[in-house]
């Protein structure tokens, strides 16, 4: 019964890695937030992943205060065998919109770079092979591509789970420090 | 005023998404789990003449179902530091590859099984230092079988380094050129120095273009001599790919040491399929009397790929330049400067 539960879990995750207009592979969600002018859930938002990637390598990429957009990337594991050992690197692009009592945000673009183990036994990218994830199936076979589907369905999840957290850290206002004009008097 | 302000700011916004998306977006600095990789393998050889005359590193028994090494590598990093050990057991990992213990007597039929020990910390995300026992930063074929497509080895790969153990800085000024400088323990090849670290190394890596990634490589030293290497290989086509390595070797005293040059055109068929070939000239330099001495290299491999398993079957076809100073011998045990062999070997990485 529990292996029943936690493979509907798995199917359920990866199935929210679906195919858009341009038939490119979106994760895509839509979070009603009533009461919530577009701008604060802009300014929160922006905050919040300012914050985030502070110290690492992706960049934040703001068009007016309607949309962010992040490039970032995790590492994809093989699930075969009994070690866990990383497959490659799937980059993607997050974007995140804002409307009034509403945000949508979506990571798209995914391309996967394998990871070949070097003479020093660290895992590094292959020199001049990528993927995108929608080669990935053909190339691959359906068992890898259900696997990274699915590591793409938890990451998508998880940028969510880091986005409504952000919702609920309210902006702090600026301190203004009274001054004298002493022009006026 | 204010709108044409807008206008830029936007087009400004736009410009900078669109070069910041350009960049090659790296995995998010969440610490990975602890990692166990490795390989083995397993290979039958036979030499034409009936007996042994290539001269390869491993892949060594004639005639005979022979095994290589069992390899287990164990990588962890927690922030920014991390650690690498890697261990070998069997003649490809052992007598073939690594030295039996220190140099000291009592340790002279005791193999480590050491092929990598390591530390590193990443000083910023562009500037790393290492330090420990490390695989060479020289040359093109490596140790490990997953490394390398054909199974047996160049004359380059035989007569080059094998490891390095020193202390390196590597700073990466971007993804296309990186630098790494670093001294080294005055030996190739040791776990222990003979008497001091006096190796100096370097290695230059660019990447011109997507796909195409080259290493110059030098390491020099009072004792352990001076060897120049250009080590690169070019994904031209996602089936096509080609590879070249070249070194100039010579030693600290004495005179003598090699040139070569070796070819590595590779093809994809399939997915699981590639055929490759491997070229390669490799000559002795002068030295006293003896003047410099040549051999080519023939050699037709397959790589045959399923899952993690892969079929590796090879034809390889020698040549000295001259009789007078072949070391080839024929089925009836007379000079011959040419020698042939076939092998079929399994690996299988994890």
């Amino acid at each position: 019964m529990i292996c029943c539960f936690l493979a509907k879990t798995s199917f359920a995750q990866k199935d929210q890695v679906t195919l858009d207009e341009r038939n490119k592979y979106i994760f895509y969600q839509v979070v009603d937030k009533p009461g919530i002018p577009a701008d604060t859930l802009f300014n929160r938002c922006f905050a919040g992943y300012k914050a985030k990637y502070l110290k690492t390598f992706s960049k934040i990429a703001v068009v007016g205060k309607q949309s962010i957009a992040i490039k970032s990337a995790f590492i994809a594991y093989s699930n075969a065998g009994l070690t866990k050992h990383e497959d490659g690197d799937i980059t993607y692009t997050l974007t995140a919109e804002f409307k009034d009592g509403k945000y949508r945000y979506w990571l798209t673009d995914f391309v996967y770079y394998p990871y070949q183990r070097n003479r020093y036994g660290v895992s590094e990218r292959s020199p001049g092979v990528e993927l995108p994830l929608e080669r990935v199936k053909d190339k691959l076979g359906n068992k890898v591509f259900d696997n990274y589907t699915d590591q793409i369905a938890k990451a998508g999840t998880k940028e969510g789970e880091d986005i409504a957290l952000f919702m609920t850290i309210p902006q702090k206002k600026a301190i203004v420090t009274p001054k004298v004009d002493t022009r006026k008097w | 005023m204010m709108k044409t302000k807008h206008l830029l700011l936007l087009a400004l916004a736009a410009f900078t998404y669109t070069a910041k998306a350009q960049d090659a977006a790296k995995p998010a600095q969440a610490d990975p789990p602890l990692t166990i990789t490795g390989s083995v393998d397993t290979y039958y050889k036979y030499d034409f003449s009936g007996h042994n005359n290539i001269p390869t590193s491993f892949a060594s028994d004639q005639n005979s179902v022979s095994i290589g090494m069992i390899d287990l590598g164990l990588k962890k990093k927690v922030g920014k530091a991390a650690f690498v050990g890697e261990l070998a057991f069997g003649p490809r990992g052992q007598y073939q590859s690594i030295p039996n213990g220190d140099g000291a007597a009592a340790n002279a039929n005791n193999s480590f099984h050491i092929q990598n020990l390591y530390v590193s910390y990443d000083l910023t995300d562009k500037f790393n230092l290492t330090a420990g026992y490390m695989a060479t930063f020289v040359g093109y074929e490596v140790i490990s079988p997953t490394g390398n497509f054909n199974y047996s080895t160049s004359y380059l790969f035989t007569s080059g380094p094998f490891q390095n153990a020193g202390f390196k800085a590597t700073y990466a000024f971007s993804d296309k050129v990186s630098l790494m400088a670093g001294i080294f323990n005055d030996n190739w090849n040791t776990y222990t120095a003979n008497k001091d670290v006096s190796t100096f190394g370097a290695q230059l890596m660019i990447a011109p273009v997507k796909g195409w990634t080259a290493y110059f490589n030098l390491a020099t030293g009072p004792s352990s001599g001076t060897i120049f290497d250009l080590t690169t290989a070019y994904q031209i086509t996602d089936a096509f790919k080609l590879g070249l390595n070249g070194a100039t070797y010579t030693p600290a005293h004495g005179g003598g040491g090699y040139d070569g040059v070796a070819l590595y055109p590779q093809y994809g068929v399939s997915k699981d399929v590639t055929l490759g070939l491997r070229y390669e000239y490799f000559e002795l330099k002068a030295i006293g009397t003896t003047p410099k001495e040549h051999i080519s290299g023939l050699t037709f491999t397959a790589n045959l790929k399923a899952g993690p398993l892969t079929f590796i079957p090879e034809v390889r076809f020698d040549s000295w330049g001259n009789k007078t100073y072949t070391s080839f011998t024929d089925s009836k045990g007379l000079a011959t400067t040419s020698a042939s062999q076939f092998s079929l070997a399994a690996v299988y990485a994890f």
